[in-house]
């Protein structure tokens, strides 16, 4: 039903302006559009721990694109 | 694989739900140990089948068999709607079974299809999971393509993933790896990133989130920051969390370890003001009207009234002009509405000037020749006398012409160029002035007021060739303003040239139509056709030619167009001066085909149009309509050839009257075929057969008036159409009025006794014989042939009139043939005496005369009477002289 695909959007977007927030609040340096990769891949198995030590290699390896992508 | 399973309940207690939820406890990790194990046994080998026999019946229960881990995972996730964590080694172990050591690249597409193909058998519940699966798939391939994960670092996450025991990061390496859309520039990074992913499958050491410890971590993280005097932070996070948990989101913890394991120094870095900074910015609301209002409210005096605009002079001498020019840029415009005066309030003009430098305006002034007056002949520059003529040649008023009220163009001589000599430069300029006189006409011309539509439509014909021609000659002066880098060349001579050619087609026209003497209409388009017979019979070049004729294709289409109304529908306009008019409006239906219009020819008309076919068709239309057939025919449009040649256009016509021509047949038909036909066909019929005898010897006796009404009826009760026909002819009484005497002297003979002398028996049967030879002239030589000769032709008519004819001369023939003219007295009479004889026969015992003295008249009179028709028969008809040489045997 369209209602419930709307809601289910709407609570799906509250939730990740939460995160966001929380990111935020918490000096993550995650923007918005890698924050929701990030939970995405999360929540379809990835171990975050794995995950944030692979973004961390990442901006190690990519200084320059911190800046542009907000990693 | 001796796997304790217990059923698995969704309704179940919820820690083992929250295990299942997080796909690490329960069912998965005694798989794990176990697939490990077989990992090593078996290598890479798979042997899949084996392990797949899905039970279908249990799904909640899950088979607890050796074979069923992967199906249980599969049953499991399906019963929960879990990830697909569910999907168990097994299924990596296929996967990996195809790529890494081979040294193949797979595509994502190879490897769903293998996939698909080996659980292809299966039922849904599978293909459930694996479409989940496979959703995640794409969403790490989304995740691929993204610029926050550039591939060639993807190495070290597929070492990172791999390394967590979820056997999809497997697949996830696989596709990155494997698919060449992905990376196509580094074949060495793809070798890199699949040595990744084999190596890390096996190195599993991540721990799972434990939630608790998380929440701890988050706990003592608020209990920080307020601790470090930053209590809106902390209150802040707080707020947050327990809104997250409000969400109920599923991966929350598992989320939170990831931004606790992100996070950088949040004591010490984190600002609050960040937060705001992700709100995005609310746009100012919109201005309202009430703001406005409430802002500056319009009830001043005056704001309301209205604003005279243009109150200013135009004209190029006016002197406040001048005051303008002179005065300082930066004094407010003179404004003589009222509310001007809060105008200077609210700003100040002098903002919006400009600064100008002093010697602009001079510039400025002083190429505004035409105000340089004084006696002496001004010098202007060559750019100046050529706009000046372009101004002059769109009709707009220039400086240095000037257009009197006939419209003709005189050059000043007040200006001169510096390169020519006065006298070159007036004869030029009077050149032009010829031209713009021309065009002045013509514009004169097309701004005339006319009522009618033809004439308008002559005029939009030209006026639009004008508009042709200003828009080519603004071009040209727009090739002089616009700096466009192209070099342009300032020569008037040449300007003379190119206006030339561009005038030279509406000079063309301007000569043809004469414009000075007001002519459009009718008398426009016979010009104008004249011209193009003219121009095509010359050979002129096509340019001319195909100008002319585009001049005239709108006006004679408009002129058409009641044409095409009569033919189509048989209504006419209100126009008194068209040659199909209404002659008389209510006459009879029995007269409409003659009387209710006429053609007046018109000379004006189209020498082309065939006019009388025209009318034809349209009053078939209009007896049609009476008939009762409305509107069967379709409109068929005149296209004007292409071309222009007066053959090719007039038989253009001839064929479009002729398409036109339906309703002609379609009546003629209907006379054919229908009732009414059908009833002239009786009423011929009748003419030739014994009925007019029987009627001539009834009225011997019983008298003829009622004969003669029958007669009448024939014709008057006839039905209109017929009527239309036969009109005013009686043909039936003609041939009665020639039978009857014949008839009343047979009677009369017929009547005489037979016991009477000799003599008289002599003289009767001599009488008789001459009634009787007449009788079969008529009805044998006469009236046969000529009625089948009319039945034959009124057949093939083709039209009324062409029927009406046909009787017509039915009735002339019958009258000639009869002896019924009047040229023909004489013998007429003498007939007439001849046939009063046996009248004078019967009551010959009454009277002096003897039967001899009629003996000898009668011989007389038949001498008389044949020897006439001889006569006449020579010149005259074939029949008559058949008549008299059986006339003579009786005069032996």
């Amino acid at each position: 039903m369209p209602a419930a695909d709307d809601s289910k959007r709407k609570a799906a977007r509250e939730t990740i302006d939460i995160l966001h927030e929380i990111s935020t609040l918490l000096n993550t340096h995650l923007d918005r559009q890698s924050l929701s990769y990030c939970v995405s891949l999360i929540e379809n198995g990835v171990n975050p721990e794995a995950l944030a030590n692979v973004i961390k290699d990442l901006r190690q390896h990519n200084p320059q694109q911190r800046s542009d992508n907000g990693l | 694989m001796p796997m304790g399973h217990k059923p698995l309940d969704p309704a179940a207690s919820t820690p083992r739900y929250q295990e299942h939820r997080t796909g690490l406890a329960g069912a998965a990790a005694p798989f794990r140990a176990g697939s490990m194990a077989r990992n090593r046994d078996t290598g890479n080998a798979a042997s899949p089948t084996s392990h797949l026999s899905f039970d279908a019946t249990s799904k909640t229960e899950c088979g607890i068999s050796q074979s069923s881990s992967l199906t249980a995972g599969a049953a499991n996730m399906m019963a929960h709607s879990v990830r697909p964590n569910a999907l168990t080694d097994e299924l990596v172990e296929i996967i990996s079974g195809f790529s890494v050591e081979n040294d193949k690249s797979i595509t994502v597409e190879e490897q769903k299809d293998a996939v698909m193909q080996f659980y292809s058998s299966e039922c849904q519940e599978v293909k459930l999971s694996l479409k989940i699966f496979y959703r995640w798939v794409n969403t790490a391939w989304e995740l691929a393509k993204s610029p926050i994960l550039p591939l060639w670092t993807l190495c070290k996450l597929q070492e990172s993933l791999s390394t967590s025991l979820y056997p999809p990061n497997r697949v996830v390496v696989s596709a990155f790896t494997g698919s060449k859309t992905v990376h196509q520039k580094d074949a060495r990074q793809f070798k890199l990133l699949r040595d990744c992913a084999s190596k890390g499958l096996r190195n599993q050491h991540y721990a799972r989130v434990n939630q608790f410890d998380v929440a701890s971590r988050l706990d003592g993280l608020i209990e920080k920051f307020r601790i470090l005097n930053n209590e809106p932070l902390a209150d802040a996070l707080q707020n947050r969390l327990n809104e997250l948990r409000d969400q109920g989101t599923k991966s929350a913890p598992e989320i939170l370890s990831f931004f606790l394991h992100l996070s950088d120094k949040p004591v010490e870095k984190t600002r609050l003001a960040d937060l705001e900074l992700l709100k995005p910015s609310v746009p100012p609301p919109p201005l309202t009207w009430a703001e406005i209002i409430a802002d500056d409210p319009l009830n001043e005096e005056g704001v309301w009234d209205e604003v005279e605009f243009g109150t200013g002079s135009n004209s190029e001498e006016s002197v406040s002009f001048d005051e303008e020019q002179s005065s300082d840029d930066s004094t407010p415009p003179s404004n003589p509405t009222q509310d001007a005066r809060n105008l200077p309030e609210l700003y100040d003009a002098s903002d919006a000037a400009l600064e100008m430098a002093r010697n602009t305006m001079d510039e400025i002034t002083q190429a505004q020749f035409w105000r340089q007056s004084g006696s002496e002949i001004v010098v202007i520059t060559e750019l100046q006398a050529i706009r000046e003529v372009l101004l002059m040649l769109r009709g707009i008023p220039s400086s240095l012409f000037q257009v009197d009220k006939y419209d003709k163009v005189h050059s000043l001589r007040a200006y001169r160029i510096a390169q020519t000599s006065r006298s070159a430069f007036h004869d030029i300029l009077d050149g032009f002035a010829r031209t713009g006189t021309i065009l002045a006409q013509l514009r004169g011309w097309t701004k005339q007021r006319y009522e009618q539509v033809l004439p308008q439509a002559c005029q939009a014909s030209v006026e639009r060739r004008l508009w042709q021609f200003d828009g080519s000659i603004a071009e040209i002066d727009e090739s002089f303003v616009t700096r466009t880098g192209s070099t342009v060349i300032v020569s008037i001579l040449e300007l003379e040239n190119r206006v030339q050619y561009l005038t030279e087609p509406l000079s063309s026209v301007a000569t043809t139509i004469q414009p000075d003497r007001h002519t459009a209409g009718l008398d426009f388009l016979n010009r104008l056709y004249e011209r193009l017979c003219y121009l095509t019979m010359e050979g002129s070049d096509g340019t001319t030619l195909s100008y002319h004729y585009a001049l005239y294709q709108k006006p004679f289409e408009v002129y058409l167009r009641p044409i095409v109304r009569w033919m189509q529908s048989g209504k006419l306009l209100d126009n008194p001066h068209s040659p199909i008019r209404l002659a008389d409006q209510h006459c009879d239906l029995g007269r409409m085909w003659s009387d209710r219009f006429k053609l007046v020819p018109n000379e004006l008309e189209h020498p082309a149009i065939p006019m009388r076919k025209v009318f034809i068709i349209g009053k078939c239309v209009r007896m049609l309509e009476e008939l009762g057939y409305n509107n069967m025919h379709p409109a068929v449009d005149f296209r004007p050839p292409a071309e222009f040649s007066k053959e090719r256009f007039e038989a253009v016509i001839n064929r479009w009257v002729d398409s036109c021509a339906a309703p002609v047949i379609t009546l003629q038909e209907h006379l054919r075929n229908s009732a009414h036909g059908q009833a002239l066909w009786k009423s011929l019929d009748l003419l030739d057969g014994p009925y007019l005898s029987e009627l001539a010897i009834r009225s011997i006796d019983g008298g003829d008036r009622y004969v003669l009404a029958e007669l009448t009826r024939i014709r008057t009760g006839a039905p209109w159409l017929i009527r239309n026909i036969m009109r005013e002819h009686n043909v039936h009484l003609c041939i009665y009025n020639a039978l009857l005497p014949l008839y009343r002297a047979k009677t009369t003979l017929q009547r005489l006794s037979a016991s009477t002398r000799s003599d008289k028996l002599a003289l009767r049967q001599r009488l008789l014989w001459f009634v009787d030879t007449l009788l079969t002239y008529m009805t044998m030589d006469v009236l046969k042939p000529t009625l089948l000769q009319a039945r034959t032709r009124l057949r093939q008519a083709t039209d009324i009139d062409a029927m009406a004819t046909v009787f017509a001369q039915l009735v002339t023939r019958l009258e000639t043939q009869l002896l019924l003219q009047t040229t023909l007295r004489p013998i007429t009479t003498a007939m007439a005496s001849l046939l009063d004889l046996p009248l004078a026969l019967s009551h010959v015992w009454e009277t002096d005369v003897t039967v001899d003295e009629l003996g000898n008249e009668y011989v007389r009179l038949l001498t008389f009477v044949t020897h006439g028709i001889q006569s006449i028969s020579r010149d005259g008809e074939q029949t008559w002289g058949l008549l008299a040489e059986k006339l003579g045997w009786g005069c032996t």
